[in-house]
């Protein structure tokens, strides 16, 4: 079967997504299985390849595990504020590391 | 296309999936036949042994042929600071000639003196994208190490390295099949409702399946929330 040009976008965008987040074939194909999808692990991977059609409600519940894996993510983490650092460091001063210069 | 997936293609795809390829128990075997072979190798060395850290220089496993290897480590650990904690965190080896002169550890060099250890090589077990432990010989003579030796301990750790690397916790087994009954619990709960959608709908499985993954996406909710939030509705509908 031809591979349609909407097929195509789909799935190119699909491993985009999966390379962004680090997520794997076989992860993505766990989730994908745990959500209803037909497709075996390496139908999924020939998928992701180019090299295998699949129909659209396969490619959705991929697109989706996909979406899943994507949410449970930990967030970045974020940098922290200098007086909640200065509050912290009052009540535990650290031992082994080395000294800060002085902040004053 | 297969309809359902055979059972054993199954456990052997989701094996290979989850990375799953040794348990501790195989390779704590191999580990202590290979602290072993270290020590005959590397001269005059009194113990031999190898630590697993997390991030953050907890230890999490070791395998020694020593008690004075184990002692000498778990001084390491307790002080925070020692040629092994060096190793792990700089990812080359670190030797020490002589533990009575040693400056760079101090509170470790001043609690050893009660061992019966001099010199200490430890070189680092290196995966391609981390440093996971170390391995380490130590010695009663001081100076029993070269550079040479430093070379021989970093060949010897290289398919150590490979061993603990693709090393999977004792309960990984049963960690795994429990993943593997909430992945069919989902799929099943799902299913039900697809053929609940189905009957109500007069719609066919592709486009019953559709209709609940634009719910989940619109809601921002697994799919089997989705579905298990469905049938919860189905039932309360019922008479």
């Amino acid at each position: 079967m031809p591979i349609e040009p909407r097929e195509d976008e789909q799935r190119t965008r699909a491993g985009t997504a999966c390379r962004r987040a680090g997520l794997t074939c076989g992860q993505v194909w766990f989730r994908y299985f745990g959500n209803g999808g037909k497709a075996g692990s390496f139908e999924v991977d020939a998928y992701f390849n180019g090299s295998l059609s699949l129909p659209p409600a396969e490619r959705d519940l991929i697109a989706h595990a996909i979406n899943e894996l994507i949410d449970e993510l930990p967030p970045l983490p974020r940098a922290p504020y200098s007086q909640r650092l200065q509050d912290r460091r009052a009540r535990q001063p650290r031992v082994t590391d080395t000294p800060d210069p002085p902040t004053d | 296309m297969a309809q359902v997936p055979l059972a054993d293609e199954l456990s052997a795809v989701f094996t290979r999936a989850a990375g799953l390829l040794l348990t501790e128990d195989i390779a704590g075997d191999a580990l202590s036949r290979l602290a072993e072979a270290v020590r005959e190798v590397m001269p005059d060395t009194v113990g031999a042994g190898m630590s697993l850290f997390e991030a953050g220089g907890r230890t999490t496993s070791t395998a020694s042929t020593r008690r004075v290897v184990q002692e000498a480590d778990r001084l390491q650990y307790d002080l925070g600071e020692g040629p092994c904690l060096t190793a792990w965190a700089q990812g080359s080896p670190v030797r020490v000639d002589d533990v009575r002169r040693e400056t760079r550890w101090p509170l470790w060099a001043t609690a050893m003196g009660g061992l019966p250890v001099r010199a200490c090589l430890s070189a680092p077990l290196l995966t391609p994208d981390r440093v996971i432990g170390t391995m380490k010989v130590y010695s009663s003579k001081p100076s029993a190490y070269t550079a040479d030796s430093e070379q021989l301990l970093v060949r010897l750790a290289a398919p150590a390295a490979v061993i603990l690397g693709n090393l999977q916790p004792r309960d990984a087994a049963a960690r795994l099949s429990e993943e593997f009954r909430d992945a069919l619990r989902r799929r099943d709960v799902i299913n039900t409702a697809k053929g609940m959608l189905m009957a109500d709908l007069g719609v066919g499985s592709e486009e019953a399946m559709i209709i609940l993954i634009v719910a989940a996406d619109g809601a921002r909710k697994p799919l089997h929330t989705v579905a298990a939030e469905f049938l919860g509705e189905h039932v309360d509908d019922a008479p």
